[in-house]
């Protein structure tokens, strides 16, 4: 345990600040519905005048604006973007940045295994983005009540939460595993960067051209559509279950890869 | 310590495996690095507890009293800290714990001389208690002052494990003349005589053969001065080395 808490007061600071930007992303446009609903049929006539692709990359194609749950999942989809940076970076930076610093070797030095390195890092990860995402819960509920008059679907705003917590842990376990494959951990960042903004735009390529579809399965942006999950109610069962055997299989590849790798100093 | 795996081979200390019983093997172990690489942003005092806590016992009167030896802040941050400083903290964390089994890479580096005397007496005095250490160095002199027995390395394979004393034994005497005729080619060639360096009618070479030849064949020449000489050991490594090129 006395790892874990190190980790948890190591990475106090920039959790915070990452929680605080995030919420108050979601708070404040969650404050701008009620002119927005108003305005909700210009706008929509407005957008119609777009062209089709556009509003599909943009993920806006089927938003009704007047719906309190609609503008949420189209806000929610730039919530879910930005924590996945943020769960990506914490997850490659954990480790490579005591490879980074060469603090591991004080680690190495000391009476612990591997396995308990990797394990209260993991753990450490999995607790911020648990916190994350219950203060998410309780002030999305919170914006509701206070910005939009309509009734809002409980279950479902918890579902999109639940879905946006499965995608951080996702995000984290493969910053996790990319970062034992680098050799430097100044390659850490780009690296992480890469992957989430790589599948932000597969998916909306998947999502532009009907041929290239088949790209969606390499994106957990389509996994987890907020506009899909409001319109069936529930979580796809297919993505639940690819989700969770990729975070499997880069849990465990940490750890085999992880066991057997040389201190570089 | 198991920061690196082996392509072949085994080791083990306390008659536990190296890399199976590594986390076992720690306990008992005191590690200082030859570069210190500590969390920046911590306390001294902070830095230290933290490494105390891994060891499950208490441990805050030695570090006091480490602290106090080696004369160090312990409410500055480590980022404060000059090289010097950095490496008694490391020495003190090595040491915390009360190990059995000290492994010291190069740890007279960036230290002044007078705090590398405390340090030696300090590992002198643990050594009486009955802690083994291991002191790695490229500064044979420490090496000589310090260690009972010496063991060279090279390309990753053990040349020599021997007693100081016995390195040193009578085996080589080197062996410095000034010559009165200073183009004479003084010689022997039974391969007895190594590290032959003419400069200027000095002539240096280690010898190990029977003394009385050489000094029978010193006695036909004219000298002007003679020096008979342990080698250092410095001079005996440096042989090693260039036996194992061979």
């Amino acid at each position: 345990m006395l790892l874990f808490f190190r980790e948890i007061s190591f990475n106090k600071k920039s959790f915070i600040i990452w929680t605080i930007a995030l919420i108050a992303l979601l708070f404040l446009s969650m404050s701008m519905f009620s002119s927005f609903s108003k305005d909700a049929e210009s706008l929509t006539t407005l957008m119609e005048s777009f062209p089709e692709e556009m509003m599909k990359a943009f993920n806006m194609s089927n938003v009704n604006f007047s719906d309190s749950m609609d503008y949420f999942s189209y806000i929610f989809q730039y919530v879910f973007l930005f924590a996945a940076i943020q769960y990506i970076l914490l997850g490659s930076n954990i480790l490579s940045k005591e490879n980074g610093d060469k603090t591991i070797e004080f680690l190495y030095s000391k009476p612990i295994t591997r396995d308990y390195i990797l394990t209260s890092k993991l753990f450490s990860g999995f607790l911020q983005i648990i916190i994350f995402n219950i203060l998410g819960i309780l002030f999305s509920i919170l914006s509701f009540k206070l910005f939009t008059s309509s009734d809002f679907n409980l279950s479902v705003l918890i579902l999109l939460w639940i879905s946006l917590l499965i995608a951080n842990i996702l995000y984290f376990c493969l910053g996790f595993v990319v970062s034992i494959f680098l050799k430097k951990a100044k390659q850490a960042l780009p690296v992480s960067l890469g992957i989430v903004l790589g599948t932000y735009f597969l998916s909306i390529v998947a999502s532009l051209n009907e041929k290239l579809e088949f790209l969606k399965y390499f994106s957990p942006f389509r996994y987890f559509d907020g506009l899909t999950i409001i319109r069936n109610e529930k979580i796809s069962g297919f993505y639940l279950l690819l989700s969770v055997i990729i975070i499997i299989v880069c849990i465990s590849i940490s750890y085999i890869k992880y066991s057997k790798k040389d201190l570089k100093v | 310590m198991n920061y690196i795996f082996a392509n072949s081979g085994s080791a083990s200390i306390f008659g536990l495996d190296c890399q199976k019983n590594s986390s076992e093997i720690k306990k008992n172990v005191g590690y200082l690095p030859s570069e210190v690489n500590y969390y920046d942003d911590m306390k001294v005092f902070e830095l230290l507890k933290y490494s105390a806590k891994y060891y499950k016992k208490d441990c805050s009167k030695k570090i006091n009293e480490l602290c106090d030896y080696f004369l160090v802040d312990k409410n500055k941050t480590i980022d404060e800290l000059s090289l010097g400083n950095k490496k008694k903290i490391a020495i003190i964390q090595s040491l915390l714990h009360s190990p059995d089994l000290l492994i010291l890479d190069e740890p007279t580096s960036g230290l002044d001389p007078l705090m590398q005397n405390k340090f030696f007496n300090l590992l002198k005095e643990e050594n009486k208690k009955g802690v083994t250490i291991f002191f790695s160095s490229h500064i044979l002199t420490e090496v000589q002052k310090m260690c009972d027995r010496v063991g060279i390395i090279k390309d990753g394979r053990i040349l020599k494990v021997e007693q100081v004393e016995n390195l040193q034994d009578d085996r080589y005497k080197k062996i410095k003349l000034e010559l009165k005729n200073k183009n004479y080619d003084f010689k022997l060639d039974d391969g007895e005589m190594t590290n032959f360096v003419k400069n200027n009618g000095m002539i240096e070479f280690l010898y190990s053969g029977d003394l009385n030849k050489i000094v029978k064949n010193i006695s036909s020449l004219e000298v002007d001065n003679i020096w008979i000489e342990d080698p250092t050991l410095e001079e005996i490594f440096m042989n090693y080395y260039k036996e194992g090129e061979k």
